[in-house]
Formats: structure tokens, sequence, C-alpha cells
């Protein structure tokens, strides 16, 4: 990673698993335009890619959402970045993005996902519920089950990590797995 | 009441709210970044039928949904549980699709109506 905070020397292909090729990705700001264009080409492409059959189009298409989605609502940075990879077998995808956050944010994040990457999937499907029944919502119809539903679906093959970014921003990294034989 | 009938979009699920039939059907996909926006009006309008005498039917036939829609789809049901015990779901999932049947049986622990889960064949 080439990433440093006094110039911003950010490789995003550095967040791609090391034995993987990038399907489709995108680097700038991330408006609704961008995110059909986007889950479009994902849509055409993904059949000729020789995944493995566990890896269904419906999994990476529900994960792009998401992310591509959190990027519109949280992230105005023109460094926002999203990947679709995969391994060279065929066996694992990845999706993938990264975006400038604040300490607080970073702060928060890093406690969410502590504690989903921590919990069961029986227990992720109980505080979906809990959600889906009681919890609150955002101005644009969310209620924070975006990285519940993204650590349920990839059954908690998600990773993350904070980079230098500037003086007051980091730069937060999430990246979904999916694996044709899920833990 | 005036039927509500919406062509279907990339984000979008098609809509047919009927008012004679006495029935909503919602199929598709259903991703956009602003659901509300596009539910409000499909709630109010769910909420005004319950309040009307006579069985009122569900079909719910998506292939995809956000996080935003599932609360969404959520507040439409509750609303409809709130107004009538005469209604009944039918959540339809394609028949590979464990995602779908989990999330209509999420849905059938929460909401109090009658609900049926549909497996349909693969497109």
């Amino acid at each position: 990673m080439t990433l440093n905070s006094s110039d911003k020397n950010t490789d995003n292909y550095d967040l791609v698993p090391k034995d993987h090729m990038v399907m489709v990705s995108y680097r700038g700001i991330f408006k609704s335009v961008t995110s059909e264009y986007l889950l479009n080409w994902i849509e055409r492409f993904y059949s000729r890619q020789e995944l493995h059959p566990n890896i269904k189009l419906k999994g990476v298409f529900r994960v792009s959402v998401e992310l591509i989605q959190n990027l519109i609502h949280h992230s105005k940075n023109s460094d926002s970045f999203f990947f679709v990879s995969r391994s060279h077998n065929g066996d694992t995808c990845a999706v993938g993005t990264s975006n400038p956050v604040t300490n607080d944010q970073a702060m928060i994040l890093s406690t969410t996902l502590t504690t989903l990457k921590n919990t069961t999937q029986s227990e992720l499907r109980g505080l979906k519920m809990n959600v889906l029944d009681e919890g609150v919502r955002s101005s644009h119809g969310g209620g924070g089950m975006g990285l519940l539903d993204l650590t349920k679906i990839s059954c908690g093959n998600i990773k993350y990590e904070f980079l230098p970014w500037s003086q007051d921003k980091l730069l937060f990294c999430l990246t979904i797995q999916l694996h044709s034989t899920p833990d | 009441m005036d039927n509500i009938i919406i062509s279907g979009t990339s984000k979008t699920p098609d809509v047919a709210f009927l008012t004679s039939a006495r029935t909503m059907k919602l199929s598709g996909r259903s991703i956009p970044e602003n659901s509300i926006d596009f539910y409000a009006p499909l709630i109010e309008w769910a909420d005004g039928l319950c309040n009307t005498e006579g069985s009122v039917e569900v079909n719910i036939h998506l292939e995809y949904f956000n996080t935003s829609s599932s609360k969404c789809l959520m507040d439409l049901l509750k609303r409809i549980e709130a107004s009538t015990e005469n209604a009944s779901i039918n959540w339809y999932y394609e028949e590979d699709d464990e995602d779908m049947l989990e999330a209509g049986e999420d849905y059938d622990a929460i909401i109090d109506l009658p609900f049926k889960l549909i497996a349909t064949e693969i497109r």
C-alpha cells in the first residue's frame, strides 16, 4: 500500500486480494447514475466470468448494491473507490470499497464491524429481524442494516482497515468476500 | 380510490395495486437509493384500502431488494396488519433462492397475518 498522509499516493488496486483479477472498478463521486452503470455492468459481465456455481449473481449483486449505496449516502468524496474482483480459479469473488472517513466515523465503524464479525449467523439473523421489527431508520430509509446484511451474506468474510489519509481523515477500506464454500 | 400501476425500472419494482380486485402486487427488483420516497404513497394507499370492507391479498414476488426496501416492506405489511385482520400475504421466491426464502420466513415470523411462502421455478 503506497498510501500516506502527505501525498495520498493511494493505489486503490492494492485493496484487491492478491490472487484476484478485477472485473469492474470505479473511482470518483458516487451518484445514482454511477450506481446504475456499475450494476448493469456487473449483471452483463457476470455470466462471462466462469465463477463457481455457488457464487451466484444475486449474492454479488446484493453486496454491490449495499456497498455502492453506502458510498452514495455517506461519502461525497471524489476519492471513493469500488471494485469487484474474482480469484483466478473462480472460487472466490470480492467486492470492496474505500472512502475517507472522520476519526469519529472510524470509531463507530470499527466497533460495529468488530461486533458483527464476532456474531454467529443465527445471531445475525436475529439481529436483522430485530432491526426490521423495531429499528429506527435514517432519512433515506436505511436502518443501519447494511453492514449487518453484508456480514450475513458473506458468512462473516468481511475485512476492513483504516489507513492514514489526511490530518483529520482515515481511509476506510472494506472488502466482502463470497466463497464457493462459505465457512 | 384509483389503482396504482407503475412499470418497473432497473431499481424499482412493478407495482399493481388494484382497488376493485383488492390486491397488491410488487414484482421485480427493489433497490432504490431512497426507498421511502417510493414506498410512502404505496403504504398510504394500502392503509386506505385496508380500511374498507373486504379481504385483501398481497403478492410479493421480488427478485432482489436492498436493506432500505426491506424496512419499507415491513412498514407496508405492518400497516396492513394494523388496519385489517382480513388480509393474506403470498411471498414468492425462486426455488434455489435461500436468501429470499429466509427473508420471507422473517417477515412471516413478525407479521401476524396468513402468510404463504411459494417457491417458483428458476427464471
